[in-house]
């Protein structure tokens, strides 16, 4: 057997593979020079063509009416609404980071004693605590990265409760800013949980919900009357992104659970 | 194609929007009626298979990831759907693999249409195939997916695939060679 008749047996194959592909370029460099093998690929092209020309006849109008009916039947009578259609459609990270600002938000429109001055701060950890809500899935010690991210901004609001503050009584009266916290992880940790129970990722809701907290923290900077007590910063604000985080992990447990 | 991507309307569709489904359905279901068409040359039995696999998708939609390529993953669907109908059609256990069925069908009998002219004798060529060689040829010259994607709607391997396929447009080739004359 010739090397032109190995190449023209080969020549179906050749056909079927697509434009650009190294072995058909091959064979085609071969065949410019070979009128033999070009007209064994122009009779497969034909064949490929007058396969591809066979369409066969469309289903009727009754056939894909009995096949949508049921189905939009139910989409419709189950009603979500093309608002969350359109929210599900965005991107998940958009839709995490978008979901800590009103956990941000609500403790400065509650809170009565407002200092501005710590705003900037307050916005560096909010972009802080979006870009690991963002992120979650992504890291799986996320939730570690955001509970660092809480001390060190707990640090650097009023330091660390050392020796001189031993004896500083802790106020339970106080522990309200852990709840906005907790609160401010809750749409986080339900937008994460959604794209969790399609794309489930360790660490994902732990994350998700410490960056609610610390989003939480962001605004307790500029709304919480004890925002200079250190004791007040560490016991309140960094325990409530903890806790956040361990929300998230138990959730994810259960949803992990629930799967298997 | 204009609109928006497969990919978008089954999210949006997957989180309940009729619409989206409404067009991904206008979309496919020729698409997926042509392919159990192609392989059981009856259309009513493709009405019904086609009915069958987006009830199952339907189903199934919670399990669609966000952003896997929809055509594939209906086809893979659809695949199956046509596995549990050949397994009845040849009475094979349900544990009957793509192979099996494969080399069950190509030792079936076979009842040709009559071939009149260009289109028809293709199209009468493509029916006296085996089975399991026409659903390769149709998702691969039809629905454009690649060796290794056919693999993976039918559960099987590529090299499996590429056999079958090139022995199926060798057959072709044979067959029509009358007409691929110039």
């Amino acid at each position: 057997m010739s090397a032109c008749d190995e190449l023209r047996a080969k020549a179906l194959q050749i056909s079927s593979l697509p434009e650009g592909d190294p072995e058909r370029a091959q064979y085609l460099d071969h065949a410019r020079d070979c009128p033999g093998c070009t007209q064994a690929l122009r009779q497969s092209d034909k064949l490929m063509r007058l396969i591809e020309a066979s369409e066969l006849p469309a289903p009727s109008a009754a056939a894909l009416q009995r096949a949508s009916g049921p189905i939009l039947a139910e989409l419709r009578g189950a009603a979500p609404g093309r608002s969350r259609a359109r929210i599900a459609s965005l991107p998940a990270w958009l839709v995490q980071a978008a979901a800590l600002i009103p956990g941000f938000l609500i403790p400065i429109w509650i809170g009565r004693q407002l200092e501005l001055d710590g705003t900037a701060a307050a916005l560096l950890l909010l972009v802080a605590a979006s870009l690991l809500a963002a992120s979650a899935g992504a890291l799986r010690a996320g939730a570690l990265v955001a509970l660092a991210a809480a001390a060190g901004f707990a640090f650097a609001a009023g330091g660390v409760p050392g020796v001189p503050l031993a004896g500083a009584q802790i106020h339970w009266g106080q522990i309200d800013c852990s709840l906005f916290e907790l609160l401010a992880a809750v749409l986080p940790l339900a937008a994460a949980a959604v794209v969790y129970r399609r794309n489930p990722s360790p660490g994902m809701l732990a994350q998700a919900a410490a960056a609610g907290a610390l989003a939480g923290q962001a605004g307790l900077h500029i709304a919480c009357p004890d925002r200079h007590d250190v004791v007040h910063l560490w016991f309140f604000h960094v325990a409530g992104v903890a806790a956040a985080a361990l929300l998230g992990l138990l959730l994810e447990g259960q949803l992990k659970s629930a799967r298997s | 194609m204009s609109g928006p991507a497969d990919e978008e309307l089954m999210a949006a569709y997957v989180a309940g929007d009729a619409g989206a489904f409404e067009q991904l359905f206008t979309r496919l279901a020729p698409r997926v009626h042509g392919f159990f068409s192609r392989s059981f040359r009856d259309e009513a039995v493709a009405d019904d298979l086609m009915q069958v696999t987006f009830m199952k998708v339907h189903r199934a939609r919670a399990q669609y990831r966000n952003g896997l390529k929809v055509v594939p993953w209906l086809f893979a669907v659809a695949a199956r759907v046509r596995l549990d109908e050949l397994r009845r059609r040849l009475r094979l256990p349900e544990d009957a693999d793509e192979e099996a069925l494969a080399r069950a069908d190509e030792r079936a009998p076979r009842d040709p249409p009559p071939d009149t002219e260009l289109r028809d004798a293709v199209r009468a060529a493509l029916a006296r195939l085996p089975e399991s060689q026409r659903a390769v040829i149709h998702l691969h010259r039809y629905e454009g997916l690649t060796f290794p994607e056919i693999a993976q709607v039918l559960g099987t391997t590529a090299g499996a695939v590429k056999l079958r396929a090139f022995r199926g447009y060798e057959t072709l080739r044979k067959q029509l060679e009358g007409l691929l004359s110039p």
